[in-house]
């Protein structure tokens, strides 16, 4: 038999429970595995291997969609509710999730009708500890706990019966408690309490250890449970003599304990008093009880007890279940992808990026995609849409605080996404570009148990400048931690304050460890990031981009360099400045340089007034169709300045029969071998030099044609390798429907340690106030950059 | 015990941000005394981790410090010791006060090893998790000095409890008419509440002089959480001052809520344990009438702290640890 528990409440006082619980487990020869699983991933550590039985502990919250779902998984879900009554109504609403209903209090298992079975908390063996006669033990009397009212006022009042027997009283005060205790006396100091360890410690040397329940409520309401605490059972575990006052402290003889015998009730502070005066008299009555009273609980009321009690009932159950109560409802239908975008080509600008997705949807019609895409048309993070199959809008956000390249978590975008995924129930997540959306999107598929797949397009997973390019606009190397130089170089560019990158980097790390699948163009890139973020990489997957255009090499025999194409959008980082200086320095020869495609208009400027008629430019074109021009062109130069991730504009040229001469950087430096092209160190002059010595001699670059030529055109490899992945990640996908995925909690996504923006620390993301325009000008000067 | 060529052990965070750097430089002398003779044992900041650090897989990262600032890259240096090959383990030594900030960390080392007992159970089961509680440096021991300079003397940041404490144990002083000469040493502390309070910080050295000439040094826990939310945990372990103090010679009145104390020191032989304020006030009298109860608590804490708590006690154990998953 396999069990996973999991306890419900993501911050709780109790997780000491769950633990003594999952020990009892562990020690029983009829139970295989016990998982002791967490909130923020229990979907993905359950999604491939379902357990027989799902615990839930203690029950609060467990309407949340992470419990919703392992219950659903489970062959038979039990819950052991540990705060009846107080809870009992929520309780109520929740238990049709669960096959099996435990609760600490005894009148509430009858409200859960023929589910329901009374199981008190209890005590954990392996913690009560050596006995220690009375007379070694350092206190008379204990009492640890939180000073509730009534508390107070019985600490008032029995101060003076006390006298002078040694007390331990480690009282925790409680900032909401300072109006109802106003008035009352306290004769003991109150501080921030000890944890269960320690309060085991003190019962240990403890002759007498006080039970006084909470008789108050923030609602008013006050209840008092039937059934005794865990505290009862934990304390007399120890050996210590238990003086209960059974105003609100349940029905102890209803468990098999004697009063006088096991230990010793009072009602008022006269009783309290008399049975210290009895105490002070004659200690041994009182150790006879104390022992008698740990042996009982070790004998009866342990969670080794408590836990034989649910197997023997989970053990019914399972003979009755079916093999898995998984949802199979989706397992039939067609896959639905959601794919999250960071531009779309129906907006205007779009590049490579949006191209790649389009191809993959186009040629995929197997699948039904999504498209959660950020429109920037009215700034960044102004609007957010949901796009289907058809790109027809069919939801949208325009959230109330506009996302900002510097938050890490937005609740609304968070929020939606939700939505979506809960409307679309999508069943794998395709992470196109997370340019516009908040990061914590990964964590939070992940939370949800959503399979994602991230695609590296470029740099932002590890840098704001996702071309890696400096406020100079040369690359900057790509280093990994410290990041002493990446601080200095956001600063320099964004004047953020130092810190920064390394929080965002962290972040990001983060998320993209989140991802099951990462996908890259190129191995050198996935190398990049990887030693940039610390992340192993080696095992990413390597898809190559589609081939969008077909080869059709000029076949005219090649007698010298006399023209040079220059393909792709010619901007700085792509090495405008380089071109017009490259074309100032052979003016002198008999070369030309025809630029396909749009370029920097200081380019243009530059050209003219340096007055270069050796650069000819024919403007933006569609993929592959760029006019006879470019067949008169004996080779294709290439100065993008940074690592390219992979380069479209060399498949053309390479289609084209051009031999490339390029930087030594990036994806170029992979795809470009020594038989076909020429690679050179990231200066112009190595250009001039190059250019001059074919120009010269043509013969090197005679044969690299002449190999080209040779060569097999790059086979499509893009659609069959993304449908093998698919196919490989949707097989082990959760086939549990997404329904009540908006009542998942990012909270219990584990982010604890992070900001929520990556340039100052602590502000939520909804109180951010920025300087008039800050974050405008970074996005344009952002928007320049990805052209 | 397993052998390594190089045991590194390495900051968490820049040094210059890092008030606690001692601590890690203090691990790594115990760490060569308890190493074997032939392996080599570096103490490493942050930056010399990245620059000069040549990780091999038979090599020991131990990470040592707090994980709390997200400026800092510490599940990046845990991936690249880890992609080495080499054995990784991280001492995190501000639990319970940012236990909440663990969760960056747990799932990237061999092992994972906490200063506080109480937090131990709330760390998940995937990677192995052990207690272990800080410690002396040996180069910082000495038997206490017959010149007893201050009746007591205390050194740390004043939190509230401290503050609420001291309130206490001065009006509990009072009540005697005593005239006692006291110490209160730490940033941050006011003149103005306690007028034997000096707002400073001193160097480890001095800190130990303190400890070693006052008839009885006051140890204290804290009650100041940075990032402990999610489960509220109490600290129960006593943090490094009750070691480097009882190292010192010192005669330390413990009041810690908790009794976890005792497991490492013996009340009325190697400290004196009490309850509240009062009870302190009330042990510093007698002490102060009975001054050779001052060095004999002082020598036996001291021998104590020479026989089981030094650092290099617990590289011992680390070793064992680490050799063991």
């Amino acid at each position: 038999m396999r069990i996973d528990v999991i306890d419900s409440s993501y911050r709780t006082r109790n997780h000491y429970l769950i633990v003594s619980v999952v020990a009892a487990l562990r020690s029983r020869p009829d139970v295989s595995e016990v998982r002791m699983l967490e909130l923020a991933d229990a979907l993905v550590q359950t999604r491939s291997r379902p357990p027989d039985v799902l615990i839930v502990f203690g029950g609060e919250q467990c309407e949340n969609y992470v419990i919703c779902q392992l219950s659903r998984a489970a062959r038979v879900s039990v819950v052991w509710f540990t705060e009846d009554p107080f809870e009992i109504e929520r309780n109520l609403q929740n238990h049709g999730l669960f096959d099996l209903v435990f609760t600490n209090d005894k009148s509430a298992a009858a409200r859960y009708g023929s589910k329901g079975h009374h199981l008190p908390l209890a005590a954990n063996a392996g913690h009560a500890g050596e006995l220690l006669p009375f007379a070694k033990r350092r206190y008379d009397i204990s009492f640890v706990g939180t000073l509730w009212p009534n508390r107070a006022r019985f600490f008032a009042e029995s101060h003076v019966s006390l006298g002078n027997i040694k007390t331990k009283f480690e009282l925790v005060g409680n900032e909401h408690l300072r109006a109802a205790l106003a008035g009352i006396p306290t004769p003991y100091p109150v501080g921030t309490g000890v944890d269960y360890l320690d309060f085991m410690r003190i019962n240990r040397n403890s002759r007498i250890s006080l039970m006084i329940d909470r008789e108050f409520s923030g609602s008013g309401r006050n209840q008092v449970s039937d059934t005794p605490g865990p505290r009862f059972f934990e304390a007399a575990s120890t050996g210590a003599c238990v003086f209960v006052d059974v105003r609100g402290s349940g029905d102890i003889d209803a468990l098999g304990f004697v009063p006088n015998e096991d230990y010793f009730r009072f009602s008022n502070i006269a009783e309290f008093a008399s049975l210290i005066a009895e105490f002070k008299e004659s200690q041994a009555p009182f150790e006879i009880a104390a022992r008698a009273l740990r042996d009982k609980v070790l004998q009866a009321h342990t969670y080794a007890e408590r836990v034989g009690r649910i197997l023997d009932l989970v053990k019914v159950k399972l003979e009755s279940a079916s093999v898995s109560n998984a949802a199979t409802s989706i397992a039939s239908r067609k896959p639905k992808i959601l794919a999250l975008a960071h531009n779309l080509p129906k907006f205007g600008r779009f590049g490579g990026g949006e191209l790649y997705l389009q191809t993959l949807i186009k040629q995929s019609p197997q699948y039904d995609f999504f498209i959660l895409a950020h429109d920037d048309r009215k700034g960044f993070g102004k609007r957010y849409v949901l796009v289907n199959m058809n790109m027809e809008v069919v939801d949208e956000l325009v959230p109330k605080s506009p996302n900002s390249d510097l938050y890490l978590r937005h609740e609304e975008i968070e929020a939606f996404f939700l939505r979506v995924v809960e409307d679309v129930d999508p069943d794998l997540l395709f992470i196109n570009h997370l340019l516009g959306f908040p990061p914590a999107i990964l964590p939070l598929a992940r939370h949800i148990g959503l399979t994602s797949i991230t695609v590296l397009h470029d740099y932002h997973l590890v840098c704001d400048a996702y071309n890696l390019l400096m406020a100079d606009q040369v690359y900057c190397g790509g280093y990994g931690y410290p990041g002493d130089r990446c601080d200095l170089c956001t600063y320099k560019r964004r004047g953020l304050p130092l810190g920064s990158q390394l929080r965002r980097r962290n972040f990001y790390r983060y998320a993209l460890q989140s991802s099951d699948v990462v996908v890259s163009n190129s191995r050198t890139v996935a190398n990049l990031i990887g030693r940039m973020s610390d992340t192993d990489l080696s095992r990413c997957a390597i898809i190559e981009p589609p081939v969008l255009v077909e080869a059709s090499p000029h076949e005219g025999e090649i007698t010298g360099l006399r023209k040079i194409a220059v393909i792709g959008n010619i901007f700085p980082h792509k090495g405008s400045e380089d071109l017009s200086e490259i074309a100032a320095s052979l003016r002198d020869l008999a070369i030309e340089f025809h630029v396909f495609g749009l370029y920097d208009k200081r380019l243009g400027a530059r050209i003219k007034r340096l007055k270069l008629s050796n650069v000819k430019f024919h403007g933006a074109y569609a993929p592959g169709k760029m006019g006879d021009a470019v067949h008169s062109c004996d080779a294709a130069l290439f100065l993008s300045r940074w690592p390219e991730t992979y380069c479209m504009s060399l498949d053309e040229a390479l289609a084209l029969g051009l031999v490339p001469i390029a930087y030594r950087l990036g994806a170029l430096e992979e795809r470009i071998s020594d038989e076909v092209g020429f690679l050179i160190e990231i200066h112009a002059q190595a250009a001039v030099q190059l250019i001059r010595s074919l120009h010269e001699n043509p013969a090197p670059l005679r044969q690299r044609a002449l190999a080209l030529r040779r060569r097999a055109p790059r086979p499509e490899t893009f659609i069959p390798k993304y449908h093998e992945l698919f196919a490989s990640v949707l097989s082990k996908r959760d086939t549990r429907s997404r329904q009540g995925v908006t009542k998942a909690r990012p909270e219990h996504m584990g982010l604890e340690w992070a900001t929520d923006r990556w340039d100052a620390a602590g502000a939520p993301a909804s109180h951010i106030k920025t300087k008039k325009g800050a974050i405008s000008r970074a996005w344009k000067r952002m928007r320049f950059w990805r052209r | 015990m397993m052998r390594f060529n190089s045991i590194y052990v390495v900051g968490t965070f820049p040094d210059a941000a890092n008030t606690n750097r001692n601590i890690r430089a203090f691990m790594a002398d115990g760490m060569k005394e308890a190493a074997d003779s032939d392996t080599l044992v570096f103490d490493v900041s942050q930056t010399q981790f990245y620059n000069n650090a040549n990780i091999g897989s038979r090599d020991f990262c131990l990470f040592v410090g707090s994980v709390l600032s997200p400026n800092y890259c510490v599940e990046s240096m845990l991936a690249r010791a880890r992609r080495t090959g080499a054995k990784t383990a991280i001492w995190l030594h501000d639990d319970p006060y940012e236990f909440d900030a663990c969760t960056r960390v747990v799932d990237g080392v061999d092992l994972i090893l906490t200063n506080d007992r109480s937090s131990l159970y709330h760390y998940n089961e995937r990677t192995p998790v052990f207690h272990m509680p800080l410690a002396a440096s040996r180069h910082f021991t000495q038997e206490p000095s017959p010149t007893r300079l201050h009746d007591f003397f205390f050194a740390g940041i004043p939190y509230s409890n401290r503050i609420r404490f001291f309130g206490e144990f001065v009006a509990a002083l009072q009540v005697d008419e005593s005239k006692v000469r006291g110490l209160l040493l730490g940033p941050g502390w006011s003149l103005k509440q306690f007028d034997f309070a000096i707002d400073l910080r001193v160097e480890t050295d001095e800190l130990m002089r303190f400890y070693n000439e006052s008839l009885v040094t006051i140890y204290l826990g804290r009650d100041l959480d940075l990032k402990n939310e999610r489960y509220g945990i109490r600290s129960s372990t006593p943090g490094p001052r009750l070691f480097e103090a009882a190292g010192a010679g010192a005669c330390q009145i413990v009041a810690t809520p908790g009794l976890e104390v005792l497991d490492y020191f013996t009340p009325d032989e190697e400290i004196i344990f009490v309850d509240d304020a009062r009870e302190a006030a009330a042990a510093l009298l007698e002490t102060k009438r009975d001054r050779d109860r001052s060095m004999k608590i002082g020598m036996n804490a001291h021998k104590r702290v020479m026989s089981e708590h030094l650092y290099v006690h617990r590289a011992k154990q680390i070793l064992r640890l680490i050799a063991s998953v």
